[in-house]
């Protein structure tokens, strides 16, 4: 083995050494300079010899047939400033070339002729990058990715926040962080992604599941999360961002610091802490909304062309406090909440996080490594370890009030490796395999009976996508992915309900211990999903293309909706899942029109998702508990079908003033019952008017109008209990169905910048959200029944960069 | 060479990780802080008579038979009976903890009065806290009490269950039939 291995590394690790005077190659990338994005047609001539190249989709090109020593190259970009570079030839050489990207201040959001560096060629996809990360700082990743079309947050409060994808989430999105998938309990509705937003250079949403490499099963979407990139010369760099906000009386520092050095070797620490106390609607203070996030990583490693490597380790830690008045007794008292202007119970402000809250501990670690072998491509292994820790603490009485009831250690551990061939001009293949093995350990210490039963899941997984340039207009893009999942799980039942569940005729033999009045059981289920999609993308002019792509996707369902037993508290409802319940299908075909004309460039993105067997939950009955009666949502399976369109637009009028709106538009449905899928996204629509300057210190100031119409399809799941009032019993309806009206909200971000010298910048940003503190509620936050949304934030926040 | 160290490394631990998995059944869970019996003891002023009434979880209202004109001294109990053989006091706890819990009874469609008795527990603020009751009946009429036990109140005085606030932790059901 160990033989094998040094002479396969031997052999690749020197560069290429036999260069006769004037036949070396010379390959490179032409990246963005600002976020190393590579920059598709460059035109790299070398001058004063007649060769010449054009960079392809990955920003890379190929000069062959150049001499030793001294190279001098023009590089010229439609979007760039042009520059001359000069570059060392000895042998085959290899150069980086960075370009000054003139459309910088275009849009946050890519919208047209930018979208270079995606995940795939012919899905709807936007990037967001790290100026507008940025603003989020003190924030979380679920904020901001609400600044891409299309996607919109299903939140419990304001700090926990998930993303929905073209109105799916959860389960539905797969998160890649640092190229690891985050395994983080997805399942839960208020379970927001436990990542350092601070820790991303980049982030790309892929609406769908076109991107197979990185799962089969993202019906929703797939959202990667990168990194910075990291120098490849000897150099010491980094940032600051302090962060203060009015709303919650709190902020966040951040800071990150890489060192690299010539040789390719590389260290980067990186840190975040946030703090904020009890957050305000515009009339009262939100008890017990206070949250304290403390975030650590490093990463280290070799990053050479041909072969690299890299180590990383990252420790998340977040207390969230969640209103006290949402933790409700019984559907009376949500009764009251519902018809209350005001949560029921407002206390001064405060820094204190008391029960009902969440305590999320998310431990990372990651190898990989990556060999390039020349004329066929790269090849990459990596291995990650993940730990996630979730606690939430419920109000409880007598001595458990300080125990948790809910903890839940979830491990994975994850081994992959992917091979790309890269090195053809017009093909470009892509394979690779994952395994996966996961293990959920609910403590019962909690006194509680677990919500999520102890478990192991096993995966295996399969990939091949391929990419071909037929002409310079037209590209295709194909690939098929399989994935094996085994779940084993060990789960107490209460005798009463797996009879209610009508269990025995069917699970009878998956029993293995009877304990009177709970069963033990082992349900092991094995699912194949299989996952292909196809598109193509065709240049129609310079200025236009249009992609369309089809993806086929299969999910499993997960934990929360084989298993859930028991009673949610902020709902007031007992939630059940089903053993009976199989994958759900995706079947999703998307357009996506880009066009520029003149100072206008606009995206145009409709897409169908049909999903056979849509997994959701929805009241099924009433139980008679000790509190008084509860609805009962179980899980269930449809057909849904989603119909949409997102729209993305930007008019430059001058080189300082433009205007940019997004808008998302969807219509869902459960085909099966012929009625509304609950909790859709409303449309929405949000509009920008930007001024820079450059000449003055940078100066970019962005006011923005976010429209949010309210939501006519719903699902009736309201229901009536009996109340005593004056002396009789009457029949009061709860509302939980009708969504709250449309708002609209207006926000000014303002940013200049610096120069200190030494490479050093100093950025000071005001960011105010909500100016006109005007009261709202969203239909997609959890706690729109207790209390208002918040009010006015004024944030500033000064960033260092060195 | 140093790649060569560093992929055995990584290999030698994904199979470390992955090789460590217990097999070990789970532990029974036996939720310890249910309330699952509401009691009300009964003694008729004057006479003396007692009578017990008891509710469990999942069982239809008891009927409580009252005489018109009398007063009754009432108290409440709460109890987990989970476990037939080892029935918990939640009581105790509720009086310990006065200060975060409080005891109210709503009434519909029977001419009954419900005050607080002069030997009722109270909270450190010298509310009572609604454990001991005296109920008059008037009339021959037929109704329902209601009993709540709520938990972390924001008002410990009230004439309506909107009036307290905080989480219910008890809603039972009780016929009272006053002749």
């Amino acid at each position: 083995m160990r033989s094998i291995l040094l002479s396969v590394i031997s052999m690749l690790t020197g560069l290429t050494l036999y260069a006769q005077d004037c036949d070396a190659i010379l390959i490179g990338d032409v990246v963005d300079f600002h976020d190393g994005d590579p920059l598709v047609g460059a035109v790299v001539i070398a001058i004063g010899t007649d060769k010449q190249a054009v960079t392809d989709f990955y920003g890379k090109f190929t000069i062959d047939g150049v001499c030793n020593g001294k190279l001098s190259l023009q590089v010229s970009h439609p979007l760039c400033k042009t520059i001359i570079k000069e570059v060392m030839i000895e042998g085959n050489s290899y150069t980086e070339i960075r370009l000054e990207h003139h459309l910088e201040e275009l849009g946050e959001v890519v919208v047209t002729g930018e979208s270079l560096d995606t995940e795939t060629r012919t899905a709807q996809e936007a990037v967001l990058k790290t100026e507008t990360i940025e603003k989020y700082s003190a924030g979380n990743l679920g904020q901001a990715l609400k600044e891409v079309s299309g996607v919109s947050s299903l939140s419990t409060g304001s700090t926990i926040v998930k993303p929905v994808i073209q109105g799916l989430h959860s389960s539905r999105i797969i998160i890649m962080n640092n190229g690891t998938r985050l395994q983080d309990q997805e399942w839960g509705i208020d379970h927001a992604p436990n990542i350092d937003v601070n820790t991303a250079g980049r982030i790309s949403v892929i609406k769908g599941a076109a991107a197979l490499q990185y799962g089969g099963d993202a019906v929703g979407g797939t959202i990667v999360v990168e990194p910075g990139r990291i120098n490849m010369n000897d150099s010491i760099y980094g940032k600051t961002i302090l962060t203060g906000a009015s709303n919650g009386r709190g902020g966040g520092l951040t800071s990150q610091i890489t060192k690299s050095y010539d040789n390719g070797w590389f260290v980067n620490l990186q840190g975040t802490l946030n703090r904020y106390g009890d957050f305000r609607s515009p009339d009262y203070y939100l008890t017990n909304t206070g949250f304290y996030e403390k975030n650590f990583s490093i990463r280290t490693g070799l990053n050479k062309f041909t072969y690299g490597f890299s180590a990383n380790y990252s420790y998340f830690d977040n207390k969230i406090g969640i209103l006290r008045a949402s933790h409700i007794g019984n559907l009376q008292d949500l009764e009251r909440a519902i018809n209350s202007d005001q949560p029921l119970r407002i206390d001064p402000f405060s820094y204190d996080i008391n029960a009902p809250r969440q305590r999320v501990i998310h431990r990372l670690f990651k190898l990989d490594f990556f060999k390039r072998f020349s004329g066929l491509g790269k090849l990459e292994l990596q291995y990650d370890y993940q730990q996630n820790n979730r606690l939430e603490f419920d109000i409880r009485r007598g001595d458990d009030s300080n125990k948790p009831s809910i903890d839940l250690e979830l491990t994975t551990h994850t081994f992959m490796a992917d091979l790309d061939f890269d090195s053809g001009r017009n093909v470009h293949m892509k394979t690779g395999i994952l395994l996966r093995y996961q293990e959920n350990f609910p403590d019962p210490d909690t006194g509680v009976r677990r919500l999520i039963p102890d478990y192991e899941k096993y995966e295996a997984g399969v990939y091949l996508t391929g990419l071909w340039n037929l002409s310079s207009d037209l590209l295709l893009e194909a690939g098929g992915r399989y994935d094996f999942v085994r779940m084993d799980a060990l789960k107490f039942y209460e005798t009463s309900r797996w009879n209610q569940q009508n269990y025995q005729s069917d699970f009878a033999g998956i029993i293995i211990e009877d304990l009177g009045d709970q069963l033990l059981t082992n349900p092991v289920f094995d699912y194949h999903n299989l996952a292909a999609s196809a598109g193509a993308r065709y240049h129609f002019s310079n200025e236009g293309q249009l992609s369309l792509n089809y993806t086929l996707s299969q999910r499993a369902p997960n934990p929360s909706e084989l298993f859930s037993d028991g009673l949610h508290h902020s709902n007031a409802t007992i939630e059940l899942g089903d053993l009976r319940i199989d994958q759900e299908v995706s079947h999703k075909v998307s357009l996506t029109v880009e066009k520029n004309i003149g100072k206008l460039s606009f995206s145009v993105a409709p897409y169908l998702n049909y999903i056979n067997d849509y997994i959701f939950l929805e009241p099924t009955g009433a139980e008679q508990t000790i509190r008084g009666a509860f609805p009962v949502w179980s899980y269930k399976q449809t057909n849904a079908r989603f119909l949409g369109v997102d729209l993305d637009a930007a008019y430059s009028f001058n080189e300082h003033w433009s205007l940019s709106n997004k808008t998302a538009f969807l219509k869902a449905k459960d085909v099966g019952q012929n009625r509304a899928l609950i909790d859709i996204p409303a449309v929405n629509t949000s509009t920008t008017l930007s001024f820079t300057k450059r000449s003055w210190k940078d100066l970019s100031i962005n006011l923005t109008s976010d429209y949010v119409f309210r939501q006519n399809e719903f699902p009736d799941n309201n229901f009536t209990i009996e109340v005593i009032e004056n002396g009789s019993l009457v029949e009061k309806e709860v509302d939980i169905s009708t969504p709250p009206d449309a708002y609209h909200l207006l926000g000014i971000d303002a940013r200049t910048r610096f120069e200190l010298g030494n490479n050093s910048d100093l950025t000071l940003g005001l960011i105010a959200t909500n100016l006109f503190d005007t009261n709202y509620r969203d239909y997609l936050n959890r706690l729109r029944y207790y209390a208002d949304d918040l009010g006015r934030n004024v944030q500033l926040q000064i960033k260092f960069t060195y | 060479m140093k790649n060569s160290k560093l992929l055995a490394l990584m290999f030698l631990g994904t199979s470390l990780f992955t090789s460590c998995s217990d097999d070990d059944t789970p532990e029974v869970i036996n939720e310890e802080e249910l309330i699952t019996q509401v009691t009300l003891d009964l003694t008729e002023v004057g006479t003396g008579t007692t009578q017990s009434v008891v509710w469990n979880v999942g069982e239809a209202a008891p009927n409580i038979t009252i005489n018109s004109g009398s007063s009754y001294e009432v108290e409440v109990g709460f109890f987990d009976a989970s476990t037939p053989s080892d029935v918990e006091n939640i009581t105790e706890e509720v009086i310990a903890e006065a200060d975060e819990h409080q005891v109210f009874y709503e009434i519909a469609n029977a001419s009954l009065e419900i005050d607080p008795a002069t030997d009722d527990f109270e909270d450190s603020s010298n509310n009572p806290v609604g454990i001991r009751t005296v109920w008059t009946g008037s009339g021959t009429t037929a109704g329902v009490v209601r009993v709540y036990l709520i938990h972390e109140p924001v008002s410990k005085t009230g004439n309506t269950r909107g009036d307290f606030g905080g989480e219910t932790d008890v809603e039972a059901d009780f016929n009272i039939i006053i002749n």
